[in-house]
């Protein structure tokens, strides 16, 4: 069978199997309510999140503050809100530069062969060999703390994971029948690297990225927690946590609630590769649905 | 006589791999007029296929040119700036019809997209001012695509293996080359399918003028389409000469006894077939290569290797006991 209509009809057989799996929907409901926190969260907060109240400090949860207030009487909904925001920068931005850096970097390694593949190769090697924390202390220390660092950050250390799977796809599509006769035709490399052999990796990559989404959100916010993320006053979840562990026994609401936020969305995306991982495996039961 | 279009001299490929050495094509001469159609014939692994390689300059790395050249339209090609060639000559002058057409169209773009790429880059001045779409779809009718502007809007897998090589077809005749090198362009295509090919194919021949190298193991392919026919053997010609005589005056002993593994008239005949085996091209046998399969092979084959003998309707061929040939039917 031809090999785009397999895939075709496997994306829909996936689908198929998929709706019929209940992770699939508590998924779905956490990440559609992550990304409506990120992108209509000023619209949505209740309170403006950097507005301070020292009459109102450390409250429990009411019905004006539902989640009660931090140390300085900021909102803590609100403020978990807006949190989503950096949280969504971070996965998806890095997601998108270690993907653009890896696919550029890993197909030009498998298309042009030799020592540049090698040297390529040997960058790939060189970031993995690091524990990332570790890199990732050493690269704030140079760059230093913000949220966009963070992002370039994390972009980096992850983007070997992408270059070598599209390095080794590039390899078998590189083969293909379709991309000798594109050179045939007088096609330049650019060419063939952009519309021949990219757009038919490009599915195995998003499926990689999708599983990488719940790691990235957990990446910022522990290195937000130890200062090396989103500064305060801007807020983040690791932020939050931060500052939340000194009140512990006045206002736990102040470090539960980001921990919740956090556990949640990590679930979702989890919850969401699992299903798919479920969904992909044709060894795996099916659900009843 | 017209200048030849194509000039190939003293052409010799070997293949590294390991430590071995790999002699794709040894010593081979071929010339090509214009508008003249050169069926190319040999078993698997006879170096048909390095021969288009090496007039696209596609070879593979580890492929080496140890010595002779390439002359098109009196350049060296060998000679030509990488750059230059691929703008000027590769997918324009010279195109490439692709063995296998299932598999030689990107399954992830429509083919109208892929067809009207070729148009925009490399045959522009053949369609001064004109729309690319109606040219697009003016080259597909023309091959006998019927409803060609909805097809524009399809996938590759939503064609047939026959409509697919008539895209490539159009691909490939679009730029009006002047050489066409077809790699067995029908071989993964089924009979019926194949006899329409061939048979747009020879109008084709006629109406762009363009010349063809028709690499195939198929001689009653090569019989229909060929002008001239040279017989390929452990990477060398062994035969050349035109259709006729090829087929009804063999001199080499090869081109006997591949045209006698044909199948005869008589049904209960059982086929013929060569004894022994294609020689491992890194360990060629000294003197004729086809010696240890040759029945008229003679003391003098094992010792030295044949030059080329003109013959005197024209062709050439490589065998020291040309005369013989024949002489067991």
């Amino acid at each position: 069978m031809n090999k785009y209509i397999y895939i075709k009809k496997k994306i829909k057989w996936v689908y198929e199997r998929m709706i019929g799996d209940y992770r699939f929907y508590i998924a779905g409901v956490i990440i559609f309510l992550f990304f409506l926190m990120a992108i209509f969260g000023p619209q949505i907060a209740p309170h403006d999140p950097y507005k301070t109240d020292v009459r109102s400090r450390l409250e429990a949860p009411s019905l004006t503050h539902p989640a009660g207030t931090d140390s300085l009487g900021r909102d803590t909904l609100s403020r978990l809100i807006y949190a989503a925001r950096p949280a969504f920068y971070v996965a998806f931005g890095g997601l998108f530069i270690s993907i653009i850096v890896g696919m550029i970097l890993g197909s030009i390694a498998a298309y042009s062969g030799g020592i540049l593949d090698n040297i390529i190769i040997f960058l790939f090697d060189v970031i993995r060999a690091f524990p990332p924390i570790i890199l990732i202390l050493v690269l704030v220390a140079i760059v230093g703390p913000s949220l966009q660092s963070l992002i370039i950050i994390l972009g980096v250390t992850i983007m070997p994971r992408y270059g070598r799977v599209v390095r080794a796809e590039t390899l078998s599509v590189k083969e293909e029948e379709y991309v000798s006769v594109a050179k045939s035709m007088g096609a330049s490399s650019f060419k063939i690297i952009s519309f021949h052999i990219i757009p038919n990796i490009f599915a195995s990559v998003l499926v990689l990225a999708g599983m990488d989404v719940a790691s990235m959100i957990m990446w910022e916010a522990g290195l937000s927690f130890l200062g090396l993320g989103v500064q305060p006053p801007k807020t983040s979840w690791g932020v939050m946590l931060q500052s939340g562990y000194q009140y512990i026994e006045k206002a736990p609401m102040m470090l539960v609630a980001p921990a919740v936020a956090i556990m949640l969305t990590m679930m979702g995306f989890s919850l969401l590769t699992e299903s798919l991982r479920n969904a992909l495996n044709p060894k795996s039961e099916q659900k009843e649905g | 006589m017209a200048e030849n279009l194509l000039e190939i001299e003293k052409l010799k490929i070997i293949y590294k791999r390991r430590e071995k050495r790999f002699l794709a094509l040894d010593c081979v001469n071929l010339d090509l007029k214009e508008g003249e159609v050169l069926g190319v014939v040999g078993e698997s692994g006879s170096g048909k296929s390095t021969l288009g390689l090496s007039i696209m300059r596609l070879l593979p790395p580890q492929a080496r040119i140890k010595n002779g050249e390439i002359f098109f339209k009196g350049k060296n090609i060998c000679k030509i700036n990488e750059k230059k060639f691929n703008r000027e000559m590769r997918g324009k002058e010279i195109t490439y019809i692709p063995q296998n057409p299932q598999s030689s169209l990107n399954p992830v773009f429509k083919v109208g997209r892929q067809l009207k790429d070729i148009i925009k880059y490399r045959a522009q001045e053949n369609f001064q001012g004109q729309d690319i779409n109606k040219a697009a779809v003016e080259i597909m009718t023309k091959m006998g695509i019927a409803d060609a502007e909805k097809r524009l809007d399809e996938y590759p897998h939503q064609f047939s293996g026959g409509m697919k090589q008539r895209v490539l077809l159009s691909m490939a005749f679009v730029t009006n080359p002047a050489l066409l090198i077809a790699d067995e362009p029908t071989t993964a295509l089924d009979v019926t399918v194949e006899a329409q090919i061939l048979g747009l194919l020879a109008d084709l021949i006629k109406e762009y003028q363009s010349s063809i190298i028709y690499i195939t193991h198929d001689l009653g392919v090569v019989s229909e389409i060929a002008d001239r026919v040279a017989v390929f053997y452990a990477g060398r010609v062994i035969e050349l000469n035109n259709r006729y005589n090829i087929f009804n005056n063999p001199k080499h002993p090869y081109t006997e006894a591949l045209i006698n593994c044909l199948p005869g008239d008589k049904q209960s005949e059982k086929l013929n077939v060569i004894p022994g085996e294609i020689p491992d091209l890194s360990d060629l046998p000294g003197g004729c290569n086809f010696h240890p399969r040759c029945k008229y092979a003679k003391e003098r084959c094992r010792n030295e290797k044949p030059e080329f003998f003109e013959l005197e309707n024209g062709g050439r061929t490589a065998c020291f006991y040309h005369e013989e040939v024949g002489r067991y039917q």
